[in-house]
């Protein structure tokens, strides 16, 4: 591994890391990358292709808390799509 | 669980805290893409979902952004659909399968067909328990179940 590649990603929080792809398709994630993603071992996480040559991992916990219950309506927005299909009854 | 699709009310019950459907939807979903399953929903639903977005309930390009980090498959209404769905509607054309609360609506048929011709759709989650009286659908209709603090 050769860590502190220029980090060329405006996105990124911190220098990227090399790792080599196995012949399983296995790659070992650098410590600090590791770290500042907020990775634990154990997690399981989404693997996503972003075009040639890039992909992104997405911890599937993160994906929950971005999505689970984030927003209330009392309720209205179920009841206004139960309402849209008993417009067919 | 191999692929799930998901029915307009697991979806609004994922992601709307208050709805009666939301721990249900919350715990069966999370599961099922822990345990490796794929989600696809109809093009129905997702109409019905994007309704309610566009009438105020929900940003439509966050609703879209769920669909999008699931990685949530959108299934087309195509002519097989179609008749697939009349097939159902005329079966059920009569309350009477239901003990006389309904008629199978038009969109409850397509979505059903929807899965029914989808082959890799194992399960529908759904909270309309009508739909597990539905007979030869190749996909298993599991319930979401109301919860009330």
């Amino acid at each position: 591994m050769a860590p502190n590649v220029k980090n060329t990603n405006p996105g990124a929080t911190g220098p990227a890391a090399r790792s080599r792809i196995s012949s399983k398709h296995q790659i070992t994630i650098a410590k600090r990358p590791f770290q500042e993603a907020g990775f634990h071992e154990g997690d399981v996480v989404e693997v996503r292709a972003l075009g040639r040559g890039r992909v992104e991992l997405t911890s599937l916990d993160a994906l929950f808390e971005k999505h689970r219950g984030q927003i209330g309506t009392g309720g209205e927005f179920g009841r206004a799509v139960r309402a849209f299909r008993d417009e067919w009854e | 669980m191999g692929v799930v699709l998901l029915d307009s009310s697991a979806i609004v019950g994922y992601i709307d805290h208050d709805d009666l459907l939301h721990r249900s939807a919350v715990k069966t979903i999370e599961s099922a893409i822990r345990a490796g399953s794929a989600l696809t929903i109809s093009a129905i639903s997702w109409a019905e979902v994007m309704r309610g977005a566009f009438s105020g309930h929900r940003d439509p390009a966050a609703v879209r952004q769920f669909v999008v980090d699931f990685g949530i498959e959108i299934l087309p209404v195509d002519a097989s659909v179609a008749e697939r769905a009349a097939e159902l509607q005329a079966t059920y054309a009569d309350r009477a399968w239901s003990g006389g609360r309904r008629r199978l609506r038009t969109p409850d048929t397509l979505i059903l067909a929807t899965a029914d011709l989808e082959a890799d759709v194992e399960v529908i989650l759904a909270g309309d328990d009508q739909w597990r009286q539905i007979r030869g659908i190749q996909a298993r209709v599991k319930l979401l179940r109301e919860q009330r603090d």
